[in-house]
């Protein structure tokens, strides 16, 4: 180094480095242009480039640049060495950070390569950092072939020249790690499970990795330069593709940028697959270049659609579960109800049955009525009443039941105080008029004020608490007789449709009830009426002679007829006692009956022969063209004396009479038989005569006594025997009523057929009957 | 009474099928990727019914609009508690007539409260 260039010179300097730099695309081109042009403008023969090793902290020689060959020696040295920071003029560059020199090689015991350099011709150096604003990156240094100190212009330009290699350098290192880096993210991107598509604005694709050259099945070749819609969308999607792309380029609108989408990827092939998309746009280049990281997702799709199936499958199956409790509830519930139905109907129907057999249990009309009412409460209502029509057209109220005694007292002193108008526009006098059946329901406290007659009146309505009423003829073929009245109040309950159905079949029975009631009373009436007609009202007083006599009918009290008695004076100082049974029963019986008795009562002041008078009955029977029956008569003529009673007798068809001695022996009086009277034309009949002696009883009887149903034929007769044998002696009366007594027991307290049974017995010696006995 | 006992076990059902339905199709609102068609369970009044029909959920949604109306099997209406309004060969939407109407609407979850919805009034 001879001389320092000038300032002009120093600008061409830099603009030859400029030039020459622009062109060094490497280290080393970079090197070799910034050694060479500074070291042609030093006239320096070798200059040499160290850089700084950033892991060791040595700076190591990097390039070199010489005039001739001649240097070679100290070229092979450089590479060979590495200084730390302070050692020889290098390291000490480095740690000042400074341009320095060696003014002569020869005296400076401080650098290494001093005898090297001193072989090949060189006495002088000088060297400058390579400092950037990224901090150290090496330094140069220049030889001179003559000892001196650089110049200002010299140190100058090996400064200027340090700064800007140092520069490029650093723009080189960038690029470098750029380049290094693009080179991975190629890799990468190559490499990576995921499709990445780049495109650029236009939409073209500018790179398609492997994974997508997979997915869609285009090289990768092929897919460069296409326009990514038309590649890989589905034609249905491809215009919202290019209007969102417009959008973006045209006003930066990020439509889809950075959003995670799942749409459909289109095959090479045609066939499409479920991707999910994100869409970047790389860096801040423009015009803009976008990357497109699409992933395969029809596994995941399938999965998730294999799950929602499954939840769908779930969700529907505890749907039909629950359809099915539904279907099981409903069905319990129906049976439920069925049960409820038929219980219920079984009860109407026990209750109806119930309250039929109450009623049926009698024919008597006020116990018919009581039985009515009294089987509704509490079953159908809280208190029922029967009100009856009579016949001058007043309404009674005949039966009254509650279920509280209470207030069944307060309810007949209602139905007492208030007599029902037969004009009244509802109730019980409504029904009765028309026959027709009333409900009503929900009776307010109003309408019980407005239809309180008094305050009183007001008072027994509101103590009976009525909140529904239903009214229900009696209807029998005759019209209406009456109607019943239900109400509810205290129970809280109202009338159903079963209730009233019900009350409908309660009244059908209770009126054929009360009407079969009234007309058995009446007929009872008639009946006893009658049958009391075909008995002695007393028994006579026979002189000497105890009479008795029982009858007892038997089963239905409306029967008239069947067996009678008479006792009767029939001459002077004779007396006639007949027991007679008349065949069948009823008004033809009665008929006959009366005809026998009054017959034989004419014949007996006419003729003494018994056997004429039966003759004579007989006679008047088969004469009478209004009956076809006959009967059994025992005739008996009785003529008191003192040492006893002469007895004629004659028996037509009847059980001979027995005759019960003073020593208790009981004898069947056989003669005097004759057939059954009325049967036959012309029958002949017989006499027989005995004489009861003082204390000897004579009973007349009907088979009734005897005839019972049993196997032992002959049970009735012992039995009989041994009554009357158990009581020789004793009273006529005491006899007969043992006898009753007896034959009603063996026959279980209901005799199958009438009973009458007269008893004469001949007084002891000194006493004698002065009275009746009545039957 | 109302309604017979018959018409009214009929409302009943066919009422709580409804709501097996919507909570079923509550459920499969949570549901991704739903196909067209869905399953329902039919809600005849009939209790021996077992059968399943298919609706979207717009289909089915469209029924629901009105209280007074179900989705049946074809064939599956009870002429004298309710009336077909329409159908194709997967239902038929059948309206409560008479006072089954009043049990159809006072069960409806979707419109709480005696007055049911009516297809013909504004959604809300």
């Amino acid at each position: 180094v001879s001389s320092a260039p000038s300032d002009q010179a120093g600008h061409r300097l830099a603009h030859r480095l400029v030039r020459a730099l622009s062109a060094a695309h490497t280290v080393e081109a970079a090197a070799e242009a910034v050694l060479r042009e500074v070291a042609q403008t030093l006239d320096s023969p070798l200059g040499a480039l160290w850089l700084l090793d950033e892991q060791s902290g040595l700076l190591r020689w990097e390039h070199d640049w010489a005039t001739d060959a001649g240097l070679d020696q100290l070229r092979r040295v450089g590479p060979r060495l590495a200084f730390a920071p302070g050692v020889g003029l290098i390291g000490g560059v480095l740690e000042t950070l400074e341009p320095a020199w060696v003014e002569d090689i020869a005296t400076d015991p401080e650098f290494p390569r001093a005898e090297v350099a001193l072989s090949v011709g060189l006495r002088s150096v000088v060297a400058a950092p390579l400092v950037s604003p990224d901090g150290m990156r090496g330094v140069i240094e220049f030889f001179g072939r003559h000892a001196h100190e650089p110049t200002t212009a010299e140190m100058r330009d090996v400064t200027m020249a340090g700064r800007q290699l140092a520069a490029h350098l650093g723009r080189l290192g960038v690029e470098e790690r750029l380049r290094a880096s693009e080179e991975s993210s190629a890799s990468i991107a190559h490499a990576a499970l995921d499709c990445i598509i780049t495109m650029d604005q236009s939409g073209r694709v500018l790179d398609f990795n492997r994974a997508a050259e997979e997915a869609f099945g285009y090289e990768r070749s092929a897919a460069i330069g296409e326009l990514l819609a038309d590649l890989i969308i589905p034609p249905q999607f491809r215009e919202s593709h290019r209007r969102a792309l417009a959008a973006y380029v045209r006003d930066r609108r990020p439509t889809i940028l950075g959003k995670r989408l799942e749409l459909l990827g289109l095959r090479a092939d045609g066939s499409t697959f479920p991707v999910e998309l994100t869409v970047t746009r790389l860096g801040s280049r423009e015009p803009p270049v976008f990357a497109g990281f699409l992933r395969d997702i029809s596994d995941r799709r399938e999965l998730e659609g294999e799950q929602s199936r499954l939840l769908r499958d779930a969700m529907l199956a505890r749907a039909e579960a629950e359809a099915a409790q539904v279907r099981a509830d409903d069905a319990r519930e129906e049976a439920e109800r069925a049960r409820a139905d038929a219980e219920r109907a079984r009860e109407r129907a026990a209750f109806l049955a119930q309250a039929g057999r109450d009623m049926a249990e009698s024919m008597d009309w006020e116990g018919t009525l009581e039985t009515i009412v009294r089987s509704a409460v509490p079953a159908v209502a809280d208190w029922c009443s029967l009100t009856v029509a009579e016949p001058n057209g007043r309404l009674r109220v005949v039966a009254l039941a509650h279920r509280d005694p209470e207030r069944e007292k307060l309810a007949w002193e209602f139905v007492e105080r208030y007599p029902l108008d037969p004009d009244a526009g509802s109730g019980a006098a409504k029904a009765i008029r028309t026959g027709a059946l009333e409900v009503i329901a929900d009776i307010s406290p109003d309408t019980i004020r407005a239809a309180a007659q008094d305050p009183e009146h007001l008072r027994l309505l509101q103590n009976l608490n009525v909140r529904h009423t239903l009214v229900a003829p009696l209807k029998t073929p005759a019209g209406v007789i009456g109607a019943l009245s239900f109400v509810l109040g205290d129970s809280g309950r109202r009338f159903a449709p079963d209730d009233i159905q019900l009350i409908g079949s309660l009244s059908a029975r209770a009126a054929l009830h009360i009407q079969n009631a009234r007309l058995y009373t009446e007929r009872s009436h008639i009946a006893r009426t009658l049958q009391a007609s075909l008995r002695p009202r007393a028994l006579p007083a026979i002189p000497g002679a105890e009479v008795a006599a029982r009858f007892l009918p038997a089963g239905d009290q409306n029967e008239v007829g069947g067996d009678f008695y008479d006792a009767f004076l029939s001459g002077d100082g004779v007396w006639t006692a007949i027991v007679g049974d008349v065949s069948g029963k009823g008004a033809e019986a009665a008929a006959l009956t009366a005809l026998a008795r009054h017959t034989l009562r004419a014949a007996s002041m006419l003729h003494d022969d018994p056997a004429v008078n039966l003759a004579l009955l007989n006679r008047a029977i088969l004469r009478d063209s209004q009956t076809r029956d006959f009967c059994t008569v025992l005739y008996v003529r009785l003529c008191p004396g003192e040492a006893g009673i002469d007895v004629r007798f004659s028996n037509g068809g009847h059980p001979a009479p027995l005759l019960l001695r003073n020593d208790g022996t009981v004898e069947a009086i056989e003669s005097g038989r004759g057939p059954l009277v009325g049967a036959l034309p012309g029958a002949r009949f017989e006499e027989g005569k005995l004489r009861l002696q003082p204390g000897e009883l004579l009973l007349m009887y009907t088979d009734g006594v005897t005839e019972i149903r049993t196997s032992d034929l002959g049970l009735g007769e012992r039995v009989l025997r041994s009554t009357l044998s158990a009581h020789a002696g004793a009273s006529a009366e005491t006899v007969v009523a043992a006898v009753e007594r007896n034959a009603v027991e063996l026959q279980a307290g209901a005799p199958r057929d009438d009973i009458a049974l007269l008893a004469i017995r001949a007084c002891d010696a000194g006493t004698g009957a002065d009275g009746t006995v009545g039957a | 009474v109302s309604v017979d006992w018959r018409k009214a076990r009929i409302a009943k059902n066919e009422a709580s099928f409804r709501d097996i339905n919507e909570r079923l199709e509550q459920g499969l609102r949570q549901v991704r990727d739903l196909p067209d068609a869905l399953q329902f369970v039919c809600e005849c009044g009939d209790r021996e019914c077992r059968a399943l029909i298919s609706l979207s959920i717009g289909e089915y949604r469209a029924v629901r609009r009105d209280s007074r109306r179900f989705a049946v099997v074809p064939g599956h209406a009870i002429p004298d508690a309710e009336r077909v309004v329409q159908g194709n060969e997967r239902y038929e939407v059948v309206e409560k007539i008479g006072g089954a109407v009043e049990i159809a609407d006072s069960s409806d979850q979707r419109a709480p409260g005696p007055r049911g919805r009516r297809s013909d009034e504004a959604a809300p």
